[in-house]
């Protein structure tokens, strides 16, 4: 079981969720295939992030860097290594074939390390599994995280989107916090968190932002669309008053 | 999903560059919407944003009779929608608002239901990125996840239970990955074969991709798997999806492996080199024909941060992600739009003939 981190770095109105780079090295290093992760979800402590919101982005914080993997491949060696660790033991496979002059005992070890020992390695090196197997999952926990909630409230405190950032991008070098510099710097750049690379993590909005609906912002295509009124008969007094008659015809209804 | 035979059906929907700017002109769909629209029965699943000022909505087009049973499901709402895979959901709209015998025909067997996401129109627009930088296939896999916005996925989600399809089809626009060639794109399944199972494949990938010489054959590796699991389902569907994929109108004839690309054929991604095939491993793809992958990364169906391995795990649907990667916009849509040809074409003749 691997765990890994997410910080939910406060931006004007949301959360960008993100990996640590540490945990981005950790997954990297970790088969995508049967892979088990915890990942804990650094937080402000209040409310502003649903649950359910900050596990699927965590989830697919984990999934993205497990696939983006290079250690996985790396440990992958080549299958022509095997051969090369074998060629020594070969060539004394053969020097001692050459002089072991009739005698059997030398004459088996030098068969053994001319072909045997090559072939074994080689049969085993086949069979190695590429991933162990795990119960596979992507669990998340949250946790609250001090220095995440002073960025909230510098983040809160200041109107101005440019001065939130920059003051934010002073707090988090002051407290160690790499990811959310390195945010805060993209952000001084281009405010819009839509605009954010996919790497620089996942932006969520607010839980305590009303979410409107733009059910009265047309969609491309939409503006020959309007809705249609069903079209009602005017319906003649003398009939209404003919329906009233024939109802009363049954008598009163108690 | 069980055996697929080479379907007499068909279905072409070809995207030139002309075309392409036609759906990509905002004022021009819009004069065209109005009339593509109206075989369609139409619903907005939900609406949120990707940024303070970023509105998408995610709207459900539904067409056909269904009458063989036949529910197909397509998803084109990936994270931040790219222009390809926009004109695509166009092109695939506008394509079964028009009238032909073919599309008759598969509409008399099939439901289908597009999924499309879409900018608002005030939206800000952020310049889409491609998901993931770097190579290999694990960045190609990025960007076949399920939408990233809780608001659009749980709408997604409720939708699906709601639709209870027989095939779930995700089609993602990967980007131009340098890793992955020339090729045009991918396409994976999710498929159940057990732990053991698929950690032995895995493993073994590397020696049963190789000749007895010790070098990289693809041709044994896929014949291979073709014999080994001849009695999977799963396995006439990949190979109908690989030679529509390849071959579309012209799948008469069929090679494991092309030794020569030709016109008329799809390039699409296969690994050749040894080095290609242990990222496939670490990633739990097992290539099962040209540019079709078994995804076996978890034992209870492939990857479940996709919408068809969502659909697969927990709805028991026929899965597919089609991941688009060359480096032209146009290219994507066309493999896009060629995988989603192939996977109707699949679901139609799985449904049998009912044509009424």
């Amino acid at each position: 079981m691997r765990t890994a981190t997410c910080l939910g770095i406060p931006v004007v109105d949301g959360t960008v969720v993100t990996a640590t780079y540490a945990s981005r090295r950790l997954l990297g290093n970790t088969a995508f295939a049967g892979a088990a992760v915890t990942v804990q979800a650094a937080i402000a402590a209040d409310g502003r992030v649903t649950e359910r919101d900050l596990e699927h982005a965590c989830r697919l914080q984990a999934r993205r860097f497990l696939l983006q993997s290079d250690g996985v491949t790396a440990g992958w060696s080549r299958r022509g290594g095997g051969l090369w660790l074998a060629l020594p033991g070969m060539v004394l496979g053969v020097a001692l074939i050459v002089a072991s002059l009739g005698f059997w005992l030398p004459a088996v070890a030098g068969v053994w390390l001319l072909a045997l020992r090559p072939w074994l390695l080689m049969r085993l090196r086949r069979r190695r599994p590429a991933a162990v197997a795990e119960s596979p999952s992507i669990a998340v926990r949250r946790v609250a995280h001090l220095g995440i909630g002073a960025l909230r409230e510098v983040i809160a405190r200041n109107l101005e989107e440019n001065l939130a950032y920059a003051e934010a991008y002073e707090v988090s070098r002051r407290l160690g916090i790499r990811e959310a510099a390195d945010l805060y710097t993209s952000l001084l750049l281009d405010p819009r968190p839509a605009a954010l690379a996919p790497e620089d993590g996942l932006w969520l909005p607010d839980a305590t932002t009303v979410r409107e609906v733009l059910s009265e912002a047309p969609l491309a295509g939409d503006e020959g669309l309007k809705p249609v009124e069903p079209e009602m008969e005017a319906i003649d007094a003398e009939i209404l008053d003919a329906d009233f008659e024939a109802s009363d015809e049954t008598g009163p209804v108690a | 999903m069980h055996a697929v035979a080479d379907q007499p059906l068909t279905l072409r929907i070809p995207l030139h560059d002309d075309a392409y700017a036609v759906l990509a002109d905002e004022r021009r769909w819009q004069e065209e919407f109005a009339t593509v629209r109206l075989p369609y029965e139409r619903r907005v699943l939900a609406e949120s944003q990707l940024g303070p000022q970023a509105w998408v909505r995610l709207t459900i087009y539904t067409i056909g009779e269904g009458r063989a049973g036949g529910v197909v499901w397509i998803d084109l709402a990936s994270s931040r929608p790219s222009s390809a895979e926009i004109i695509t959901g166009r092109a695939l709209l506008r394509a079964f608002a028009a009238d032909s015998s073919e599309r008759r025909r598969l509409l008399s067997r099939l439901l289908l239901h597009f999924v499309t996401l879409e900018y608002t129109v005030d939206a800000e627009r952020p310049t889409w990125r491609v998901p993931a930088s770097g190579g290999g296939i694990g960045s190609v896999l990025v960007g076949g996840a399920m939408n990233a916005n809780p608001a659009i996925w749980n709408a997604l989600r409720a939708d699906l239970e709601q639709a209870r399809p027989s095939m779930v089809v995700g089609l993602r626009d990967a980007g131009g990955v340098p890793a992955d060639g020339r090729s045009d794109g991918l396409v994976t399944l999710p498929v159940t074969l057990g732990d053991l199972q698929s950690v032995h494949l895995l493993g073994s990938l590397d020696a049963r991709w190789r000749d007895r010489f010790g070098r990289h054959d693809p041709r044994r590796g896929y014949r291979w798997f073709a014999e080994r699991f001849a009695q999977l389902p799963e396995l006439p569907a990949s190979c109908f999806l690989s030679s529509f994929l390849r071959f579309g109108d012209n799948r008469t004839r069929h090679r494991l492996v092309p030794d020569r690309l030709e016109e008329t054929e799809l390039p699409v991604y296969y690994p050749k080199s040894p080095a290609e095939l242990a990222g496939l491993a670490a990633a739990g793809l097992i290539p099962v024909f040209p540019g079709v992958f078994w995804d076996v990364s978890r034992s209870d169906g492939g990857d479940p941060l996709t919408t068809a391995g969502h659909a697969h795990r927990h709805l028991g649907a026929f899965g597919l992600t089609a991941l688009a990667t060359a480096d032209s916009p146009t290219r994507r849509a066309n493999f896009l739009l060629a995988a989603a040809a192939a996977a109707i074409v699949a679901a139609a003749g799985e449904a049998g003939p009912n044509d009424g």
